[in-house]
């Protein structure tokens, strides 16, 4: 048996492969005739063999060997893409992911998917072959990238004294490169007749391999020889004009392939290519445990850097000053480096959604659109992973509650097929992942009453659009009518808000009754250091996360002289709930002769924070705090200031529940 | 009983760090003390309770620092020259935690018999239970085996328990 480090070594190697490989199947789905994609899913579940192999999972190799020559058959054209491959795949796909999870399924189960691969891929598909071959054609014309592998090599010329065959290697190389590869022997090392000894080689080839011949495979081929030989392997890049424009577009590598093939399917055509440019950049395991090392450290460097700015402010010594400007300069730099560095694309994990899709759509028989966009955004590894989950059950409700069936979208007026779009962008320092479906909305009458009915408002409150949305979010508020498989599980959407609350970001609901609704996270794009808005309660200073201030305001004259932790004023002809830090932390300290209110968001509520003084923004290093004092919950963490004193970061949505003025509130109050 | 309770911990014995608070002598393991130091600026916590002192910053990291006094029903004597903090690493079930003791006072590292060691009759004194692994002598007073370990679980909320919570 597999021991659990090597299983969890080996899980880690084979996720990117396996996203890939399921997002490669579910896109065969929609364009068939895709020969990149099949040769990307050959290429994945080879490579999923071979380390499955190395790591003795031999049932998986085995199952995996049988599962690429399926797709062997459609590479070399004797079989086509067909809903029924798809369908076998991604159930031989969910028996590998058991298999990658330490299950053990049952045997049968492999012989029946294998049966059943050899059967979708085996009968008469032979007329096929000629127009899968020449999309294979199209598709490496349209690929500006490379247009085809060069390779010169030169063996040691002992290779035939130590075993060696050229002619062998020439076969393999054949292989790889198919029919269209050109092969021409150079001659130029070869000493004259005198000196030509028959055991020695002295041929160097050069050959021209098409562009779907996989660089790897083709170094694979020299693996044992390496060392003593010549080997050149350049991509052939497209023609002259586009050759100058590779340095504009290498951000952007899709955009030139992209370009002939306009009215292509977008999204879907972008992928392969975009795998292709990715995979050429040098890519380096690291472990997680040593990125938040680094990430500590350089967090230590900012706060000691803003020390050294604070001191270099007070002796005014401009070499000084100018040290600390390029200090200032390097420590940022280095900052926004190695956040890079822990930022993921959200395309890590929108295969999953992709799958999901598919089934939902099989369970519901609503037929839909799923579309991604902005993918390649990129947030934290850790707000990631567990964004997942959260998408998931936003996602799940969309098609199960949001999208009619076609039906009755038809007799609606909209076109039968609904969409549901998973849109991710930048906003400032926060990242907007949205889910939006163009089904029936949300209707706020109804939700409201149901919320009165279930208790969690008074019949009397008097609520926006927006809060009676939020109410979907309230725990014990489910509006499905009756529970399905697919949601209304218990798990509710109040697992959504709390885990977006945890990763300090908001969410947001939308809807119009009839045209859709959509539901947007709001999140920080790091955790590590956010932008903090400094404060002084009597002598003591505390942070907000400035993301969620939204004004300044004199202290009104009315409240001024309160003692109550808590109450209310109306300020720009609105009504807020002030709540005076000075009492709730019991500070004490003279009081500022013009205290100020910051007026703070959280959720949908603007809350009040009464302070003596604005100090100003810093950049703020979170750091976590010790159990001791975590379970606090007031606090989010602290951080170091310039002049190395600690101050805390004040959780607002948090310190709103504990004074009793979040919406459980309110209602315990009425 | 007496060698039972200190057994595991007969090392230690040889190798303790006395402080004094409220009057009385106190010691721990120097196996468990990273260092000491001058008491730093100390960031309060409202609404953390009467043992937290507050948060430290100690290189970069910051620490929690515990005032055992009001544990022990004692005087909160203020700051002066001779108050330090003890920075000690501490095994708790949940992993490690660093955390700073405010001591009044620190005086020796010393060495005790274990022959003189003697558990903490369970009434008619001021520690709270669990707080006292024992009571030993050094030269002709006693000294306090505190078990912080234990008291950070118990009290500290290391580790959330209802006697933490009263």
């Amino acid at each position: 048996m597999i021991d659990e480090e090597t299983q969890e070594i080996f899980r880690q190697e084979t996720e990117a492969l396996i996203e890939s490989l399921q997002e490669c199947l579910l896109q065969l789905n929609s364009t068939p005739e895709d020969m990149e994609l099949v040769t990307q899913v050959f290429r994945d579940l080879h490579t999923l063999k071979g380390t499955g192999a190395m790591f003795g999972f031999a049932r998986l190799a085995e199952f995996i060997h049988d599962f690429e020559a399926a797709f062997e058959q459609v590479r070399s054209g004797n079989a086509v893409v067909t809903p029924d491959l798809i369908a076998v795949s991604l159930r031989a796909y969910d028996l590998i992911v058991a298999l990658l999870e330490g299950e053990d399924p049952p045997a049968e189960q492999d012989a029946e998917l294998k049966a059943a691969l050899s059967a979708v891929t085996s009968g008469g598909a032979a007329p096929a072959a000629a127009g899968a071959e020449v999309a294979e054609v199209a598709e490496a014309e349209a690929d500006g990238e490379t247009e085809g592998w060069k390779l010169r090599y030169k063996l040691p010329p002992e290779f035939m004294e130590i075993g060696g065959n050229p002619v062998a290697i020439l076969e393999e190389l054949l292989e790889i490169g198919g029919p269209e590869t050109k092969v021409e022997a150079i001659l130029d090392g070869l000493p004259s007749l005198a000196e030509l000894k028959p055991n020695e080689l002295h041929t160097a080839w050069e050959l021209t391999l098409p562009a779907d011949a996989d660089e790897e495979e083709i170094r694979d081929v020299f693996m044992f020889h390496e060392d003593s030989m010549e080997l050149e392997l350049t991509a052939i890049r497209a023609a002259a004009p586009a050759a100058a424009e590779v340095a504009e577009v290498s951000a952007e590598p899709v955009a030139s392939a992209d370009a002939p093939a306009a009215e292509a399917p977008k999204a879907e055509a972008k992928k392969p290519a975009a795998k292709k440019s990715g995979s050429a950049n040098v890519q380096m395991r690291v472990s997680a445990e040593r990125l938040d090392d680094i990430m500590d450290r350089v967090g230590e460097l900012v706060i000691a850097e803003a020390r050294l700015s604070d001191l270099a402010q007070k002796l005014n010594d401009p070499n000084l000053t100018e040290v600390v400007e390029d200090i200032r300069r390097l420590a940022l730099g280095l900052r926004d480096t190695t956040m890079a560095i822990r930022l993921t694309p959200l395309s890590s994990i929108t295969g999953r959604f992709q799958r999901l899709a598919h089934d939902l759509a099989g369970k519901t028989g609503k037929d839909f659109d799923f579309v991604i966009e902005g993918e390649e955004t990129e947030l934290d590894k850790t707000v990631i992973e567990k964004l997942s989950d959260p998408l998931v059950h936003i996602l799940r409700n969309a098609v199960d509650h949001g999208l009619e069936d076609n039906d009755t979208r038809v007799a609606n007026g909209k076109p039968a097929r609904g969409t549901v779009r998973l849109k991710a962008s930048y906003s400032g320092a926060d990242v907007l992942i949205s889910v939006q479906d163009d089904g029936k909305g949300l209707d706020p009458d109804f939700i409201l009453g149901r919320a009165i009915d279930r208790g969690l408002v008074s019949a009397d409150a008097n609520l926006s659009r927006g809060e009676i949305f939020q109410l979907l979010m309230a725990p014990g508020f489910s509006t499905a009518e009756q529970v399905t498989d697919l949601s209304g599980r218990g798990v509710g959407t109040d697992v959504v808000k709390s885990t977006v609350e945890a990763l300090r970001g908001s969410v947001e609901i939308e809807s119009e009754l009839g045209a859709g609704s959509s539901f947007t996270l709001r999140l920080p794009l790091t955790l590590a250091i956010i932008d903090g808005l400094l404060l002084q309660v009597g002598e003591e200073r505390y942070t907000v996360p400035l993301a969620a201030v939204e004004g300044i305001v004199e202290e009104p004259e009315a409240i001024r002289d309160g003692q109550e932790p808590t109450t209310t004023v109306e300020l720009r002809e609105k009504l807020i709930s002030i709540m005076r830090l000075r009492e709730i932390f019991e500070t004490g300290g003279e009081r500022a002769e013009f205290p100020k209110v910051v007026l703070v968001r959280t959720g949908d509520q603007q809350i009040g924070l009464a302070v003596d003084r604005i100090i100003g923004s810093y950049q703020t290093v979170i750091k976590q705090l010790s159990p001791m004092h975590s379970r606090l919950n007031v606090f989010s963490g602290a951080t170091i200031l310039g002049d190395g004193d600690v101050a805390l970061i004040v959780d607002v949505a948090q310190l709103v529940k504990a004074q009793g003025l979040d919406h459980d509130g309110k209602e315990q109050a009425a | 009983m007496t060698l039972e309770l200190v057994s595991a911990s007969e090392d230690d014995l040889k190798d303790m760090v006395a402080f004094e608070m409220g009057g009385e002598l106190l010691v721990v393991p120097t196996r468990i003390l990273r260092e000491v130091l001058e008491p730093p600026k100390l960031t309060r916590v409202p609404l953390a309770g009467p043992y937290s002192a507050g948060l430290i910053n100690v290189r970069g990291v910051v620490l929690p620092v515990a005032d055992l006094r009001p544990l022990f029903e004692m005087e909160q004597k203020p700051f002066d020259i001779d108050t330090r903090v003890l920075v000690l690493e501490l095994a708790l079930e949940e992993g490690t935690m660093t955390l700073g003791v405010i001591a009044e006072k620190v005086h020796a590292v010393l060495a005790l018999d274990p022959e003189t060691i003697q558990k903490v009759p369970s009434v008619g004194t001021r520690w709270p239970q669990g707080a006292i692994k024992g009571i030993g002598r050094w030269k002709d007073g006693f000294v306090n085996l505190i078990d912080v370990e234990r008291i950070a679980e118990t009290y500290l909320g290391a580790m959330p328990t209802d006697e933490s919570l009263g």
